[in-house]
């Protein structure tokens, strides 16, 4: 039995355009959830060093601090007394220090 | 964007495959990408096999890790949409299969009542009235009619998707059209629609 290849003229390819043509809409965390569960999968079965992914997340984050130094650093200028978060725990400037040099060999 | 990134930014699948294959960061990067292109047509198809997008989302979740887990058995990095679309189709068969094999388990334990059809009132039409029909076919036949009419495969790969031969994907969409058909008619469809309300 010959079933013709060509879509036109098949009444049935007509019908089914509303499907082809519809619009999906998947979870909006769908890729993310997917990349997640690649993620933990490759570093379980050792097909990508389990370090990897941290590794640039930590690069990330330093240098978000590195930056984050550098712009407190100005604002810790002499005369400056906004540093909000270490003003009421701590000494000014100790915080300041530890973050760059002994922080770091921690 | 980090370079390993930059570097997977705009390739073609084949390129992708090859640069998940060799694994690594750079790899899973490149399967990432992979999964952005490749996640809305699969959910799509997924969705009209299982009738359900939470089904359809938890089937395409496994099948991009399946396909994470095995790309050097891709091949041809080219045909990675037919290759996946193979492992797609096994899960949603399997899936299919353990949800009516739960549902026939809990009915006979009383867990929970068996279903009844609602009655449909009124008159169901467009697009509506196709996924009705579609859902009531058996589930062979709603397959192949998905992938000959809304993914608009040639016989070929088809047969090739189902994993059987051209003369059995033939007979079969000659079957599954003509159950179509049949259902369409008796529920008030005709050939002048187009499924469009």
């Amino acid at each position: 039995m010959e079933i013709r290849d060509e879509f036109e003229s098949d009444w049935i390819h007509s019908v089914f355009e509303v499907l082809r043509e519809e619009v999906v809409s998947i979870a909006a965390d769908f890729g993310d959830r997917v990349k997640g569960e690649i993620d933990q999968v490759a570093a379980a079965q050792g097909v990508r060093p389990p370090s990897a992914a941290a590794l640039l997340t930590a690069v990330a984050i330093e240098s978000g601090n590195i930056t984050a130094g550098l712009l407190r650093r100005d604002d810790a200028a002499p005369g400056a007394d906004d540093d909000d978060n270490n003003s009421e725990t701590s000494p000014k400037g100790h915080v300041d220090a530890a973050r760059d040099g002994d922080g770091d060999d921690d | 964007m980090t370079s390993v990134e930059a570097d997977v930014g705009f390739e073609e699948d084949a390129v992708l495959v090859r640069l998940a294959a060799g694994r690594g960061l750079k790899g899973q990067l490149a399967f990432e990408k992979l999964v952005d292109r490749h996640q809305v047509w699969l959910v799509r198809l997924l969705m009209h096999l299982l009738g359900s997008q939470s089904d359809a989302e938890d089937v395409a979740q496994e099948a991009f890790i399946r396909a994470f887990l095995a790309i050097e058995d891709c091949g041809d990095g080219g045909r990675f949409r037919g290759w996946l679309r193979v492992i797609a189709r096994r899960l949603a068969f399997n899936h299919r299969r353990d949800a009516r094999t739960r549902a026939q388990y809990e009915e006979r334990s009383g867990v929970l009542a068996p279903r009844s059809v609602a009655p449909i009132s009124g008159r169901v039409e467009g697009r509506d009235l196709l996924k009705q029909v579609l859902g009531e076919l058996a589930y062979p036949y709603r397959e192949i009619m998905v992938l000959r009419f809304v993914e608009e495969l040639p016989i070929k790969e088809i047969a090739g998707v189902l994993e059987i031969g051209e003369s059995a994907a033939k007979m079969r969409l000659s079957r599954a059209r003509a159950e179509f058909q049949r259902t369409y008619e008796k529920k008030g469809g005709s050939r002048g629609d187009t499924g469009r309300v």
